[in-house]
């Protein structure tokens, strides 16, 4: 099983790891990082590090983040270990379907989550 | 295969939790499940698939299902819309 870690502004991984929650009906194996951009970034960084070392020894992992660009994202990128895949943009669509597909290894899992994330995104047309 | 007409009969339809579920009855299946409503036809047990449906109550699903205990799986995806996902109304 892989894990997700969220790496997101403040309260946004929490959040949507609390509605994923409630949509499921039970607890995945979700983890999440808030980071602070006006934080010292370097300080953020090495709690990041070790945060994200804690969970590499204990299983699979795969990142995701809110914004590419901005602060939590590039920390997460700074700080993950070539085996660590990263997908930016995370959306509830994107959360919901890497949990369900928690099963694969991460490289697949950050396809899927893509994927899963992009279908949750569209332009309502008239019916 | 089987193929089944189902009526969403609890009050917020095919909503993101009952899709869940949906989902999760799906998946406990060999079979291929799949639903139809208004010419889409996605796979049950994808989440996203099903949410697309944007099923509210009243709407007529076709429910098919395809592979060795596709008869349980029919069973099964009825009786949780029967049961309305669970749901008081």
């Amino acid at each position: 099983m892989t894990r997700l870690l969220l790496v997101t502004h403040q309260g946004i991984g929490e959040t949507m790891l609390e509605v994923a929650r409630t949509i499921i009906g039970q607890t995945p194996d979700v983890a999440t990082f808030d980071v602070d951009p006006d934080a010292d970034a370097s300080a953020v960084e090495g709690r990041l590090a070790r945060w994200l070392e804690a969970h590499r020894v204990q299983a699979p992992l795969l990142l995701l983040t809110d914004l590419p660009g901005a602060t939590p994202h590039n920390l997460a990128v700074r700080v993950a270990p070539p085996s660590v895949p990263v997908v930016a943009g995370v959306n509830l669509g994107m959360l919901l379907r890497a949990i369900n597909h928690a099963g694969h290894p991460p490289e697949e899992l950050a396809e899927r989550a893509v994927a899963g994330g992009r279908r949750a995104i569209l332009r309502v047309a008239d019916e | 295969m089987t193929r089944r007409t189902i009526r969403l009969v609890n009050r917020l339809g095919l909503h993101a939790r009952a899709a869940s579920r949906l989902v999760q009855v799906a998946a406990g299946f060999e079979s291929a499940v799949w639903l139809e409503r208004d010419g889409r036809r996605v796979n049950a047990k994808s989440i996203m698939g099903v949410l697309m449906l944007a099923a509210p109550v009243g709407s007529e699903l076709v429910l098919e299902c395809d592979g060795p205990d596709e008869e349980e799986a029919t069973r099964a995806v009825e009786a949780l819309v029967d049961d309305r996902f669970g749901e008081a109304e």
